[in-house]
């Protein structure tokens, strides 16, 4: 039996035809609705949230409409057969919640969310697309990442002709860093946590994992922040906590204006693995130039990002150590062995195939509590003291 | 596709309602079922031909199960919208022919032995999930049997009933586990198609989708920071918490499920079903597990528990009977080892207050509260952790006097109090029954309606900006 009237195409409450004895008085009053009012009012007495819900739907949906081809232009990437138009409205609102930078996600980690549901059903198969970027990543693995201390030239510093002649020979056992214009700087041991006193800590959710639970906690100055990246460094809020006690949401501009440091310590690159390399590596030095201008006595480690457990490594399409070798290896090029250094953690807590040792992790991303003291002893043991001048490098031409 | 997600919610749905509406009574089961095979095809390619052929499979079971042999159908003018629907005979439970019988354990047979064999596969083969929903459908295809059996249902059933049952997209990946009676699949004058049924779906839906974004999804990134911490460094205080966080969190994630699935199926005519009735105001743990996740509990009192014997029988028998009825509710919910002392612990504590505690509790009803309040997050604990030696090391922290592992920093918990107290707020508040009451009461209250809309649109916000968060009894 067809008990269906389509009255109005716009409110589905139009096709339900009431059933029940009680409420046909109701319902013949609904039947004719005398006027537009007539017919609001009773949506209102009879479905009043469904009714808010469908306007505020339409509503909304056309302000995001309306928004997209006035000003909100970057969203058109959104994909309408799958999102409401307010999605629009939505983002441009987080944007503005989130203190003014554009969020476009990244297509991987729009797909990643995506896939969430279905992950535990099957295992994901990556696209011919995506594993042919894996090998190529994998063809340029280069050696000697999780060394601790990592002379800059292995990383290439762009100018080769700066570095000192290959076939220097050293007269003392150097471990320390080559500045493109042959000075050196020795990675000592720090004396006492008091190095850190007047050094800051730039990072994401694990250095905010550093900031609760290594024993520099209390000690050394945070500027951290969960989901942070290079790019919304630039301009968001992070939380300072302070060793004076100052604490509170500021931003890096505020931060570098009113104080001072003399070692300035950045680990961000996690969250920009959805990203192609080149633009992490663009923001990373955009970054680092900031940082130089506005604290040109600081000395600026470059901390590798600590690499991802095998179970990520080996099935995350994403958060993989091949793609983290590869970032590190990228930033590692912006040391230049005079005022910037490049520091590695990943051999303190990795495995012998640079996999994040599974027991050191719990969700293969950040370390457990116990384990920020693994990455404490490579920031104590390579220290430099910014008051000793950089030196000439004493050698002996091979003869 | 799962509820929350902004495909289902906002494309999903409303076509689906619109078609649903516009074509006529008669055709709205075989709607249902195809659109319940698109929604569950979606990201589960390969599963939806497991849930069709056992869908064909298990109907043609019933189909045998009730074919008439010696008995007459009586026809009769049955359900609105039907010219005529067959009733089955009221003795018809009474044939237990060894035809039947054999019938009966053969389809029970396939239906667990499939189950069983997802279940253990799950555990061999690293990477390999259950297909979505399968301990849900499976349970109400078990009791579709049995109910045919007894005779309980007395309608026989179309293929498109059956089939629209079993799929039925409300229900399909965590339940409610309905009764083929229950959904007006039998009788069908039970489906409402109303103004004020509609409208109380929808507002179902959106306090469910509300719980389940705003509050599940926020506590229980405590409980993620905690296992991120690593059990061994935590205080006593903040391992208390993180039991407490955990607890509510897998209470709203569930219940909003439940009421995003009742309510959804309200919206399509459907009669409410209660899944959760308070339980956390329950007197002790034999009543919290009857407010609890109702559809799964009384499955197992109707299909296992009474047909060994139940209450009605000798005092080993019962403790037995429960024994059975907690180990198989345990390896229900997932095969490892710490299901299964989650289920016995639970039968334990059960079968101790029906025969031990009982006069006490009676005296000192805050007796049996204090065993809700802080024996079942205890027992949540033993539920979230699946390996022995970290679920072993978080008890030692919950009880300090073990000495094992080591505060990192005494103080941690003040950190994630500060963080997360409204949080836990909301969540003792919403477990008191006169807040829900009220509610209730005062649901078209302009106050309440606009509160709502506003819910409504904040868990939309956090729908479209968050990445995918499931629901957690998916992987069960």
């Amino acid at each position: 039996m067809a008990n269906i009237n389509l009255r109005d195409k716009n409110m589905l409450n139009g096709n339900l035809q009431n059933r029940e004895k009680g409420d046909r008085n109701q319902q013949k009053k609904n039947r004719r609705p005398s006027d537009f009012g007539e017919f609001v009012r009773l949506c209102w007495k009879r479905i009043p949230l469904f009714f808010l819900i469908l306007l505020t739907c339409v509503v909304f949906s056309i302000a995001g409409w309306v928004g997209l081809i006035t000003n909100l232009k970057s969203y058109r990437k959104l994909d309408f057969v799958k999102e409401p138009f307010y999605s629009a409205l939505i983002f441009d609102l987080k944007t503005k919640l989130n203190g003014g930078t554009e969020v476009t996600l990244p297509p991987d980690a729009v797909k990643k969310g995506a896939e969430t549901e279905t992950k535990k059903e099957s295992v994901k198969t990556p696209s011919k697309q995506e594993m042919k970027k894996a090998e190529d990543e994998r063809l340029t693995i280069p050696k000697g990442v999780c060394d601790k201390v990592i002379q800059a030239k292995d990383y290439g510093v762009a100018n080769q002709s700066l570095l000192v002649d290959p076939s220097t020979v050293f007269t003392t056992d150097l471990t320390g860093y080559f500045a493109p214009d042959g000075t050196y700087r020795y990675l000592e041991k720090a004396r006492s946590d008091d190095y850190f006193k007047d050094a800051l800590m730039i990072g994401d959710s694990r250095t905010v994992g550093l900031s609760l639970w290594s024993p520099l906690a209390g000690k050394t100055n945070f500027f951290c922040k969960e989901s942070m990246s290079v790019f919304g460094i630039m301009t968001k809020e992070l939380n300072y906590t302070g060793m004076n006690g100052e604490s509170g949401p500021t931003t890096l501009d505020q931060l570098l204006s009113t104080h001072t440091y003399r070692k300035i310590y950045i680990s961000l690159g996690i969250n920009e693995m959805g990203y192609p390399i080149m633009k992490y590596y663009n923001g990373y030095r955009a970054l680092m130039e900031k940082i130089h201008a506005a604290q040109p006595n600081a000395i600026i480690f470059i901390e590798g990002n600590l690499h991802v457990d095998a179970a990520h490594s080996q099935t995350d399409a994403t958060f993989n150590n091949t793609s983290m070798v590869l970032r590190n290896t990228a930033i590692a090029s912006l040391a230049n062995g005079r005022d910037t250094f490049y520091i590695d953690p990943n051999k303190e807590v990795c495995d012998g195939n640079g996999n994040l040792i599974a027991d050191y992790t719990t969700d293969g991303i950040h370390l457990k509590a116990a384990f920020y003291k693994k990455w404490v002893d490579v920031l104590r043991d390579n220290t430099i003291d910014p008051d000793k001048p950089a030196k000439a490098v004493s050698t002996d031409k091979a003869q | 596709m799962a509820f929350t997600d902004i495909f289902f919610l906002m494309r999903f749905l409303p076509i689906f309602l619109i078609v649903y509406y516009v074509a006529p009574n008669k055709y709205r089961d075989a709607i249902l079922f195809i659109g319940s095979l698109l929604f569950y095809g979606y990201g589960n390619h390969r599963m939806v031909f497991l849930l069709l052929g056992l869908t064909i499979v298990n109907h043609f079971l019933g189909r045998a199960l009730v074919k008439p042999r010696g008995i007459t159908i009586i026809e009769n003018g049955g359900g609105v919208g039907y010219e005529k629907v067959s009733i089955l005979p009221a003795d018809r439970g009474k044939d237990t022919s060894a035809r039947r019988k054999v019938l009966l354990i053969l389809a029970i047979v396939l239906d667990a032995g499939i189950l069983t064999f997802f279940k253990v596969r799950a555990l061999r083969v690293a990477g390999a999930g259950l297909p979505l929903g399968l301990s849900f459908y499976i349970f109400k295809m078990i009791s579709y049997q049995a109910d045919l059996y007894t005779g309980k249902t007395r309608v026989p059933p179309t293929f498109f009933r059956t089939a629209a049952y079993f799929t039925m997209f409300p229900q399909i990946a965590e339940g409610p586990i309905m009764r083929y009676s229950e959904g007006g699949f039998d009788d069908l004058r039970e489906r409402k198609y109303s103004f004020s049924n509609f409208e109380r779906g929808v507002e179902q839906a959106a306090a469910g989708l509300a719980m389940k974004v705003l509050l599940a999804d926020r506590i229980g990134i405590l409980w993620n920071e905690i296992s991120k911490i690593g059990y061994e460094s935590i205080s006593a205080p903040l391992a208390w918490m993180g039991a407490f966080a955990y607890t509510f969190q897998l209470y709203f994630d569930f219940w909003g499920y439940s009421l995003i699935a009742s309510g959804v199926g309200m919206m399509l005519g459907f009669p409410e079903i209660i899944n959760f009735n308070h339980p956390y105001a329950a007197k002790s743990i034999g009543d919290f597990y009857r407010r609890w996740h109702a559809s799964l509990g009384t499955w197992f009192r109707d299909y296992i528990y009474i047909p060994m014997g139940g209450s009605r029988t000798a005092t080993w028998k019962i403790i037995r009977n429960l024994l059975v009825v907690w180990a198989i509710t345990g390896l229900w919910h997932g095969g490892t080892v710490n299901f299964l002392i989650w289920g016995l612990v639970l039968g334990l504590i059960i079968i101790l207050e029906k025969f031990v505690f009982r006069k006490g509790m009676r005296k000192f009803p805050l007796w049996g509260h204090l065993h809700v309040w802080i024996l079942i997050p205890l027992t949540w604990v033993v539920f979230a952790i699946s390996d022995l030696k970290q679920l072993a090391m978080y008890f030692a922290r919950l009880f300090p006097f073990f000495h094992r592992g080591k505060t990192l920093d005494p103080m941690d918990w003040a950190v994630y109090l500060k963080q997360y107290w409204p949080f836990f707020a909301v969540g003792i508040v919403l477990c008191i029954p006169a807040v829900s009451r009220w509610l209730r009461a005062h649901r078209k209250n302009p106050i309440v309606v606009i509160a709502a809309l506003a819910l409504f649109w904040i868990s939309i916000y956090f729908t479209v900006t968050s990445q995918g968060n499931t629901f957690m009894y998916f992987s069960f």
